[in-house]
């Protein structure tokens, strides 16, 4: 009959390779997040998030119209902040503009703030 | 400058016409794009008087024609007539010659008069007996038209539909905004009360930031994928130009340079597609008699919401 103490163990070490594995996974989902290097990638980002959050979000939307529905649910985000980075990045994306130096993370805060809903 | 001008025309114009800021935006929208605009409606919604106040405040030379069946292009375009005393013809400038010609009920004249005005506004300029004259820069038609059922009219032929940049169509005005235009008509209403809001050679310096608008190549393919899905929309017996395509993509231009931008966005486009494409497209039968389809807006809409544009 085997030891109670053996059994307890492995069943603590099971308990740990579980954890180490959810760990690594929701690890993983972060480093992927905070993979946004630009300006770019941050708004693809957001438009992800968007369709997961507001599956009722039409094929042809604009960011304007996606930031309208965002804005009743986020009374505390700094609006003033993410859209002077839209706007940039409207110039950047259409006119062809060097966006500069803008806060990239407004935008991933921003994305991150949505509610998670399903995955496409 | 171009920044306010809206705001500068929407208030001198309201001075005259109450609860039409959409319509005077797009006339605007238009004239900088140098396009044509029918105007459709019900007699007695101010189409006359809007298009007066609006070339007034922009300083420009405004005539008016009452378009009627027995007319002839020589009363709108001008000829020759024979000058006794020199004893040569000479060509006498029909009222045409002008900035902005207000075509009133051009459905009313035949297609014979319809027709001479093809070349007037596509190529800005008139050629009677092989005599060419170039019209006054900017040539702007604003025609207004009674909804067809009315009886009496001549349905305009699609080329020539095909050359107003924008059908714009004017519904009745809510209770309030009634109440209001009746209040103001108790004393008589003088368009003289429009002041200019820039002069006309200044106009140019506009029309010069229009051009400068940029476009780019993703705005120009999603535009493109629009003209693809409206003549590939079973709904749709004919598609949308490549004129109608060209268009849109001039007011969206004039847009943006209102919106103080030097670039166009998708917003641009999608505000303006409906009053660009639906006078140029012809909704299917069948689908009109299944009632799949109402009018041509609500397809140019569906189609709006379906193709993505560059994000």
């Amino acid at each position: 009959m085997p030891d109670n103490t053996l059994i307890l163990g492995l069943v603590a070490l099971n308990i740990a390779l579980y954890a180490m594995i959810v760990a690594g996974y929701i690890m993983s989902r972060r480093i992927r997040i905070f993979r946004v290097t630009n300006l770019r990638e941050a708004f693809e980002f957001l438009e992800k998030r968007l369709r997961r959050a507001f599956p009722d979000l039409r094929e042809g939307f604009t960011w304007n119209e996606a930031m309208a529905k965002i804005k009743p649910i986020h009374g505390n985000v700094d609006w003033i902040v993410v859209e002077r980075v839209l706007q940039k990045y409207e110039a950047y994306r259409y006119g062809g503009v060097d966006p500069g130096n803008v806060r990239i993370d407004s935008i991933v805060k921003l994305a991150m703030m949505l509610p998670r809903g399903e995955r496409k | 400058m171009i920044e306010d001008l809206r705001e500068k025309v929407i208030a001198q114009v309201g001075k005259v016409v109450v609860g039409r800021k959409l319509e005077v935006n797009l006339l605007l929208v238009s004239l900088l794009a140098r396009g044509h605009v029918l105007l459709e409606g019900v007699p007695g919604t101010s189409k006359t008087l809007l298009a007066r106040a609006f070339s007034k405040c922009l300083d420009l030379s405004f005539k008016r024609v009452q378009f009627t069946p027995d007319m002839l292009p020589l009363d709108i375009i001008g000829g020759f007539i024979f000058n006794m005393k020199n004893r040569e013809f000479e060509f006498k400038q029909g009222p045409i010659f002008t900035n902005i010609l207000l075509a009133d009920e051009i459905n009313r004249a035949g297609p014979k008069v319809q027709s001479g005005l093809l070349e007037a506004m596509q190529e800005l300029q008139v050629t009677v007996e092989g005599h060419t004259t170039k019209l006054p820069f900017p040539f702007m038609v604003i025609a207004t038209q009674n909804p067809l059922e009315f009886e009496g009219v001549y349905p305009l032929p699609e080329s020539e539909l095909d050359r107003f940049m924008m059908r714009i169509t004017f519904e009745y005005p809510n209770k309030a905004t009634e109440s209001d235009i009746i209040r103001r008509n108790l004393v008589e209403i003088d368009v003289n009360q429009v002041q200019n809001v820039i002069q006309a050679n200044d106009l140019q310096g506009i029309f010069k930031q229009v051009d400068s608008v940029r476009v780019s190549e993703e705005i120009l393919n999603y535009v493109a994928q629009l003209a693809e899905a409206s003549r590939n929309d079973f709904r749709i017996g004919l598609g949308a130009s490549p004129r109608a395509m060209v268009q849109l993509v001039h007011s969206a231009r004039a847009n943006a340079a209102l919106n103080g931008r030097d670039y166009v966005m998708p917003e641009d486009i999608q505000s303006l597609a409906t009053f660009v494409l639906s006078h140029r497209i012809r909704v299917d039968r069948t689908a009109t008699l299944k009632g799949i389809v109402k009018n041509p807006s609500t397809v140019i809409q569906q189609i709006l919401d379906v193709v993505k544009p560059p994000r």
